[in-house]
């Protein structure tokens, strides 16, 4: 059944990669967080005590400030306001932004006073992104590696393959829903990468099981994968679950830098689990059909390892 | 016999329960106190604090590695001068470096900006004749110590210079003692005039003072720093300087353990619900893995992050996962019509290979991103890595080592371990 279906599966897929493609067309790719853009430090002198959350909002409601605004207090008895603001696009200069944000301001504390600003790098740009694409390579070469080892080369490739996949989608997702990426999105990626190979070794242990145990003749590749996925269903289930307990309590309770790191692993244990149960299997099972040896040679392929 | 085991069993329950509450309140020998969960180092992120990144103004420059190691060298001593022993100092990429500098309420600068104009000062001292040419470096001098002059009753900044460095300056006032005009010494901190004085005699001994107009204690003590400390080898531009509030910290701390625990009650009791008495066994061992964890945190001094905590948690669901893997085997096994023993023996022995092979590939991630990841990546990797390898040895000992006890005590209360197989519509698998 999973591997009759494989075709529509990905072409599930792709559909959604296409509409990702369409939407970020339109929108202008990514919604990219100040730490890959840059932005500006603003520097307001309030003159008394204040509260950062009537500032933030204060920033926010100028047009062409939106999204990542940061308030810290600094300066002396922390009546000083550093705030990070984005430049969203628009014509202004953010000098001229900054200077309507602390009109907005001095609505709430009259005796603010703007200080200065200073743009900042996006330092997320260039060295992270590099280091973060060099470590998911390595992780799944050294993965591929392993399942080798452990399975069959089919099975490296259709595990990383699966691994590939989660984190496309995660981006397609980030993309069509406008969610903000900033450089944590980056681990959450990474934090699924090593949830998604977990599960999907789970069943890919069950197939290797009934490789070895279930008479060839009887179980076709197709019947001995929707078995195997079959059998391991409870598990993927119930691990999905407790995960996601644990992730979405975090994602309510969080505070804003918490919960930007949890909304990307809770949309990617569920593609994880997608990728899992419906495609990583598949496509081993595939490349056994095209390349592999067929009949009791090919069933041997898979070591008996216990 | 089964009484012995079932004090067995409790003898183990109570040690779990002990050591938790030992981990997170600490234990007192008199005066000593010691409280595991206190030592955790906490990240620029849960402290609050600034963090700067520093890139090399000319990246083509000679030598580059060896200069951004010693410019990193001379942050460390001018932030532990400074007492922010906390404060971290990394490389990133090739010419950048990280600092990050907790403050709290005891620091000595609480005002971000004056500490990346402190460490990142380059402090180039020279020692000029009028016509320009260099005396002494920063390098010539040994020492340099703040003081109250006995004369003037103000501040200077008293030197040691080097052998060398003390003959180059007896040569140098010499020959300006003797000459007709312009009988001066100009000492320049990074091409700004801070002191001129007016040479009379030739100076041996190797030693002198910096006088300043404008020295004050503060000022007169930071330049002692900077002068022994060295002047940084290359010249360095602030990339990014970002503070981090220490409220927000505080608070998303406070939100995370939140998170954290009403997750865990949820999931222990969805454990008992569906594994009934193995689920209780399970959240016990849950128990055990984040005392565990928490304490091998605090052992290795190793920095939590938000990252990090979002690591333990999501270690959380995988020490679940691995219980969750067991017991759906050794139903399966149970179904088949075995006994208690038998089941959960066969279900181990089945489920071992798949938890062991799923956890080596996890952890194969953890410690790539332990080599390449920064910064926060790095500490949500070394925390994974830890959580992976606690939750396997919670899951895969104390899990089954509480089943057998039970299963020892217990041999015949089926419904206290499995529910009634449901049978389908006629499927017999």
């Amino acid at each position: 059944m999973i591997l009759k279906n494989f075709k529509w599966f990905t072409l599930l897929i792709i559909l959604f990669v296409v509409a990702a493609l369409i939407v970020g067309f339109s929108c202008g790719g990514l919604n990219l967080g100040i730490d890959f853009t840059g932005g500006s430090l603003v520097t307001v002198k309030i003159n008394e005590d204040y509260d950062s959350e009537a500032v933030r909002q204060a920033a926010l409601e100028v047009d062409g400030i939106s999204g990542d605004v940061s308030v810290v207090k600094a300066g002396e008895n922390m009546t000083e306001a550093v705030i990070r603001i984005q430049n969203s696009g628009s014509e202004a200069t953010e000098e001229s932004l900054a200077l309507q944000m602390v009109e907005n301001i001095q609505k709430i504390y009259p005796n603010a006073s703007y200080e200065g600003i200073e743009s900042v790098g996006g330092t997320a740009s260039g060295d992270l992104i590099t280091s973060a694409v060099m470590a998911v390579v390595i992780t799944s070469v050294l993965m591929l590696i392993y399942i080798w080892i452990r399975f069959d080369l089919f099975s490296g490739i259709g595990a990383v393959l699966a691994l590939v996949h989660d984190v496309i989608i995660m981006i397609c997702v980030m993309c069509i829903f406008r969610i903000q990426v900033d450089s944590t999105f980056i681990a959450a990626c990474l934090t699924i990468v090593g949830y998604s190979i977990n599960a999907t070794v789970i069943i890919f242990d069950r197939v290797r099981e009934n490789m070895r145990t279930l008479n060839p003749k009887e179980y076709t590749k197709a019947k001995l994968l929707d078995r195997s996925v079959k059998e391991s269903l409870e598990r993927t289930i119930n691990t999905s679950l407790t995960t996601l307990i644990m992730i979405v309590a975090l994602y309510i309770f969080g505070v804003e830098s918490i919960k930007v790191f949890a909304l990307p692993i809770i949309v990617g244990i569920i593609v994880g689990t997608y990728s899992s149960n419906l495609l990583a299997g598949s496509i081993w099972m595939l490349l056994l059909e095209k390349f592999g040896k067929q009949g009791v040679g090919g069933r041997k392929r898979v070591k008996a390892i216990r | 016999m089964k009484v012995r085991k079932l004090l067995l069993l409790l003898l183990v329950v109570i040690l779990i329960f002990a050591s938790t509450y030992l981990v997170v309140f600490g234990v007192s020998f008199g005066v000593k106190e010691f409280t595991p969960l206190r030592a955790i180092k906490q990240g620029l992120d849960l402290t609050g604090g600034v963090s700067i990144v520093y890139e090399a103004a000319d990246p083509s420059v000679e030598d580059l590695d060896t200069k951004i190691e010693g410019a990193m060298e001379i942050f460390r001593t001018r932030l532990d001068d400074k007492g922010f022993t906390e404060a971290t100092v990394t490389r990133q990429g090739t010419s950048r470096i990280r600092v990050e500098v907790p403050i709290n309420e005891t620091s000595e600068i609480q005002d971000p900006s004056e500490i990346v104009d402190f460490i990142g000062k380059p402090a180039k001292l020279q020692f000029l004749k009028p016509d320009g040419t260099v005396i002494l470096e920063g390098s010539d001098l040994v020492s340099a110590t703040p003081m109250v002059s006995n004369e003037t009753g103000r501040y200077v900044v008293s030197f040691e210079m080097t052998q060398e460095g003390g003959e180059a300056f007896a040569e140098a006032t010499r020959e300006l003692a003797q000459a007709s005009s312009n009988r001066y010494i100009t000492i320049t901190l990074d091409g700004e005039t801070i002191s001129q004085a007016t040479v009379s005699q030739e100076i041996s001994g190797g030693s002198g003072i910096i006088e300043s107009s404008d020295f004050t204690q503060a000022t007169a003590t930071e330049l002692a720093m900077q002068i022994e400390s060295g002047a940084l080898p290359l010249d360095l531009k602030v990339l990014e300087q970002r503070s981090i509030s220490a409220t927000l910290g505080d608070e998303a701390l406070q939100n995370s353990i939140l998170g954290g625990l009403v997750g865990l009650a949820v999931l222990m009791l969805f454990m008992i619900v569906v594994y009934r008495m193995p689920g209780l066994m399970a959240d016990i061992a849950l128990v055990c893995y984040i005392t565990l964890v928490l304490f091998v945190l605090a052992l290795f001094e190793i920095q939590l992050t938000l990252p990090g905590i979002a690591g333990i948690i999501l270690g959380v669901g995988m020490a679940v996962d691995a219980n969750v893997v067991i017991f759906a085997r050794v139903k399966e096994e149970f179904y088949t019509g075995k006994t208690l023993r038998s089941s959960l023996k066969a279900g181990f022995h089945k489920a071992a290979t798949a938890i062991v092979d799923s956890n080596v590939t996890t952890l194969i991630a953890a410690f790539v991103l332990g080599i390449y990841g920064t910064g926060s990546i790095k500490g949500f990797a070394y925390t994974l890595g830890i959580s992976i390898v606690v939750s396997l040895f919670t899951a895969l000992v104390v899990t089954q080592g509480l089943l057998y006890l039970l299963a020892a005590i217990a041999p015949n209360g089926k419904r206290m371990y499995f529910p009634k197989k449901k049978v389908k519509g006629g499927e017999a698998e």
